[in-house]
């Protein structure tokens, strides 16, 4: 129990600094900027009880925002994906699977299960963050673009890295 | 009673959830109006820290460009100087302190966090009031304008980027003199808009466009950018005209902010004109 709080914890401060080191300091475009560190919510197990996804969705979006100008965005986008993540669960997969320690990866759930999860609830948390980064519906397709070609990314980002942990976890 | 309890302990995740999400948009509309106290407030003690450090560690990599940059500006700065001019006749220079007064004066300041790709782009310097740095201050780089102190703290000022939503910097074509005003589309981070340009203005690509004192944030003919495009807005009359901007946003890192000391008697001028204007 103790070893697994520590290691959410370690994962927590390492996709963060993640996040503010090395993913925003890459600039493609303006329309495209990844936000990783939700991974952390994507990948908690299904029974992981809703209030404690909500908990740590606010705390991981807290983060994200005191590293910003503006607060509030990742906050507000990080908790409705984290609130949605319950329904998605419970729309694609067995009762059993619900009540089991199982964790999301391209392993439990095949790869195009997968995909569309993440695709799915990464889309629910750009499209909240860049609405609210923009604040304003003014240039209302530009955001809708910012926010297509970020999930991609996003999703590209998170499926590589899954790849990349798998591998080592099934060595 | 009981119903209450067994409703609210069968949604009670739902509550939860409308919550968090009351209060992430209480605090987004409470720090977007910018008349409170700065976010920065609470936050730059841990994050700027956590920032500066990494500034610290990838300082190193563009040295090279930097040292560059400010050995090209000190050059030009050595041209300006009084000893490079060559005097004519007899030496009149006399020191006269009722004819030069110091306008502005310079703050260096090293940039903390910068973002380029947001459509709202704040940058954190590490100059604060402790240092003379005050509201609506102009931030210049070597190349050219960056933008207007947003938000200021005892050690770290916010500074609203020309590469944000809301920000509108007065301008001028150097070659004419004639005034617009440069705002940001937010799809691309190279360049920016001038608008407000009259038709009759005779402007052509290439054109350099530069800052204009009458902000009185920025002193006058700091270089902006270089005219790319020019459209015709037949609607109003005037030229949608796209600039190139000469300021390296993706690799600011030693800026300047600029303090106009007449800047409060400029716009006490100004806003006592406008009362008596009011008046009439």
């Amino acid at each position: 129990m103790i070893l697994d709080t520590l290691n959410y914890l370690l994962r927590f401060l390492l996709l963060i600094f993640f996040q503010i080191a090395i993913i925003n300091n890459i600039d493609l475009s303006t329309y495209v900027n990844p936000y990783i560190y939700i991974v952390f919510i994507l990948s908690l197990p299904y029974n992981t009880k809703p209030w404690v996804v909500l908990v740590l969705s606010l705390l991981i979006g807290m983060t994200m925002d005191s590293f910003s100008s503006l607060p509030g965005p990742h906050i507000a986008a990080t908790v409705l994906m984290g609130y949605s993540r319950r329904f998605y669960i419970m729309f694609s997969t067995n009762k059993d699977d619900q009540n089991a320690p199982i964790k999301p990866s391209i392993s439990t759930k095949g790869p195009v299960g997968y995909l569309i999860y993440v695709f799915v609830l990464v889309f629910i948390h750009h499209f909240m963050l860049f609405f609210l980064e923009a604040f304003s519906f003014n240039q209302f397709f530009s955001t809708i673009a910012r926010i297509f070609f970020s999930t991609l990314f996003t999703v590209l980002l998170i499926i590589m890295g899954q790849l990349l942990f798998y591998k080592i976890a099934k060595k | 009673m009981k119903n209450l309890v067994f409703f609210i302990y069968k949604y009670f995740v739902f509550f939860m959830f409308l919550a968090f999400e009351f209060f992430a948009l209480i605090v987004l509309f409470r720090f977007n109006n910018y008349q409170q106290a700065s976010f920065l407030n609470y936050t730059s003690s841990t994050s700027s820290t956590i920032f500066n450090t990494i500034n610290s560690t990838t300082g190193y990599f563009n040295l090279k460009t930097l040292n560059d940059s400010l050995q090209l500006e000190n050059a030009r700065l050595r041209t300006q100087s009084l000893q490079s001019y060559y005097q004519n006749g007899i030496t009149k220079t006399e020191i006269n302190d009722t004819l030069f007064k110091q306008q502005y004066i310079y703050i260096a300041a090293q940039v903390v966090n910068n973002s380029i790709s947001k459509r709202n782009n704040f940058i954190t310097i590490d100059k604060g009031t402790l240092h003379g740095v005050k509201r609506f201050d102009g931030v210049i780089c070597p190349n050219g304008v960056v933008g207007i102190v947003w938000q200021v703290t005892p050690y770290y000022s916010l500074v609203q980027s020309v590469l944000n939503s809301k920000s509108s910097t007065g301008a001028k074509i150097k070659k004419t003199g004639d005034i617009g005003s440069i705002t940001w589309d937010g799809s691309n981070s190279l360049f920016a808009q001038l608008s407000k340009v009259n038709t009759y203005v005779p402007v052509a690509v290439g054109d350099e466009v530069v800052s204009t004192a009458q902000s009185a944030s920025y002193p006058e003919e700091i270089p902006i950018g270089k005219i790319v495009k020019i459209d015709r807005n037949p609607e109003k009359n005037d030229y949608d005209i796209t600039i190139l901007i000469h300021t390296p946003f993706s690799r600011l890192k030693n800026v300047y902010v600029v303090r106009n000391l007449f800047k409060e008697s400029q716009q006490s001028a100004e806003t006592k004109a406008l009362e008596e204007e009011a008046k009439k």
